[in-house]
């Protein structure tokens, strides 16, 4: 056995190789976990895509299936030319600090060495604008013009949430460095955003054809709810990926934090998310009995107590999100009475439960300290966070659909609307063996003719 | 021709033309002209077919017109 003695200087050495490699380790840990939950929150976008189609009548499936996809492959060029940019440049305001590493001909940009983690962090960012874009994308289906839609998915996107982000996310962002603003689930800068981003866009674009009759609201069926519900289902998988992204994956002896260098755990948002989830499916059953807001619900659920995923009491969590789900439906009702014809619900599941959710953060968690150095959450910080987010979305989603509109830009003509986008436009069927009958018999035989 | 490095050793940003300031301003404005691009095309393709079908709507309603 060699008994050699080591120097303490050959052990310092060695110390310090271990070190290396644990370091090394510990940032592709952090790139692998980004990596899957960029990965899994593609399936939100799946999700969304059969939910869209799904809610769509047969003649404009397609083109509601086209759109969300677009929508898809815009903003995430849209978001690597600007969108990291705004994130890094815009926390104190609309006034730019100089940040030329995020610009899109910057070395940090692309492929380097001695950056580990830039490229996934602005993978899930980017993912996230394109969440926004498909909240955006469901509640306008049947009557929007594509370029329309992608000059304001592009907007909202890449440009409005992540300003929103800047603010209150970053952490010079105003909203925490001011009002201890606490989002930490993006209930606020992706969902409230989103969310009245698309009121804006309904107010200008109008119902569909015939959803007003003497000004009593109709029932528009989805050609496939099955096909819906599914695509919830796949949006709810998906937001596991989502609300990981939101999560902040530190090397070192730090841990897990909240975006806001909050001690959490995955375990807290594994709590909260899934009582989220079962109590915002009940709220809506409890309020409509319907299986699309059934579903719904539970998208209402997590979103609603997604600002507050790390704090909550996972009952507690399950209790705000039932009643969201009741109020919610109450909201998209609101709407509906107001003449706003949001065909799947999106400014009442993503706008109101976003806002619900900011709120009740300043309701229970009043008092609960921030980082070091940031305010406390307040009642009066979050009310006032809400107002900036409904504001952030909602004017220029107005102002720029309002200038497509004038431009008639926004809208497809009533009479292509009547026959259905697909034909029209893609000169495409959904299902182009639907109804027509065999006329001649097949050469498969049919094995149960001879049992 | 777009290299950035010569060996490995020290190497940092090492993708293609990661050397080439101009280069990579030149890309960028590439993807926004795509991006650009396919919206216009996409309006135009709209505002023709849209035309088309109500061109055709009018020539059936001539056509019925007794």
């Amino acid at each position: 056995m060699n008994n050699e003695m080591l120097s303490l200087e050959q052990l310092s050495q060695m110390v310090q190789a271990q070190q290396a490699v644990i370091e090394m380790h510990q940032s592709m840990n952090m790139e692998v976990f980004y990596w899957w939950c960029t990965a899994l929150m593609l399936m939100i976008h799946a999700g969304f895509l059969a939910y869209e189609m799904g809610a769509s009548r047969g003649k404009n499936a397609l083109a509601a299936g086209i759109k969300n996809i677009l929508a898809l492959a815009m903003i995430i060029p849209a978001f690597y030319l600007i969108g990291w940019w705004i994130y890094l440049s815009f926390p104190t305001g609309i006034i730019p600090t100089s940040v030329t590493e995020a610009l899109p001909w910057s070395t940090s940009m692309g492929p380097k060495l001695d950056e580990m983690g830039t490229g996934v962090f602005w993978a899930a960012f980017a993912l996230f604008g394109a969440t926004t874009g498909s909240i955006l994308s469901g509640a306008v289906i049947e009557r929007i013009r594509v370029s329309a839609f992608l000059i304001l998915t592009v907007l909202v996107g890449s440009v409005v949430w992540i300003l929103a982000a800047a603010w209150g996310w970053h952490g010079d962002g105003w909203l925490l460095t001011q009002y201890g603003y606490h989002d930490v689930g993006a209930a606020g800068v992706v969902h409230a955003v989103a969310g009245f981003f698309t009121l804006g866009v309904l107010i200008n674009l109008g119902p569909r054809k015939g959803k007003f009759i003497d000004g009593i609201a109709q029932t528009i069926a989805p050609h496939s709810l099955p096909m819906t519900l599914i695509g919830l289902m796949m949006i709810i998988f998906g937001f596991f990926g989502f609300l990981g992204g939101c999560i902040i994956f530190n090397t070192g002896d730090v841990g897990w934090t909240t975006i806001y260098n909050t001690p959490t755990n995955l375990s807290a948002f594994a709590f909260n998310t899934l009582m989220g989830f079962a109590g915002g499916i009940i709220g809506c059953y409890i309020a409509t009995r319907d299986p699309f807001w059934t579903m719904s619900g539970g998208l209402v659920g997590i979103i609603s107590v997604a600002a507050g995923l790390d704090i909550y009491d996972p009952a507690l969590a399950f209790i705000v999100a039932t009643t969201a789900g009741v109020l919610c439906v109450q909201g998209a009702k609101f709407l509906e009475r107001c003449g706003i014809d949001d065909a799947v619900g999106a400014v009442a599941v993503h706008g109101f439960a976003g806002v619900l959710s900011l709120i009740m953060v300043g309701v229970f968690a009043s008092g609960m300290p921030n980082a070091e150095g940031m305010p406390a959450i307040s009642l009066s910080g979050q009310l006032l966070s809400c107002a900036v987010m409904i504001a952030l979305g909602f004017v220029p989603g107005y102002g720029v659909s309002f200038l497509l509109k004038k431009m008639s830009m926004l809208r497809v003509p009533e009479e292509v609307e009547e026959l259905g986008i697909d034909e029209v436009e893609l000169l495409a069927k959904p299902y182009p063996e639907a109804n027509v009958p065999a006329t001649q018999q097949s050469d498969v035989p049919n094995k149960l003719a001879n049992v | 021709m777009g290299t950035s490095i010569s060996h490995w050793d020290g190497a940092t940003a090492y993708f293609l033309f990661a050397h080439s300031p101009s280069a990579l301003v030149l890309f960028a404005l590439g993807v926004f002209m795509i991006g650009f691009g396919l919206i216009t095309t996409i309006k135009r393709h709209e505002d023709k077919t849209f035309t088309k079908h109500l061109a055709d709507i009018s020539k059936r309603t001539d056509t019925l017109s007794p």
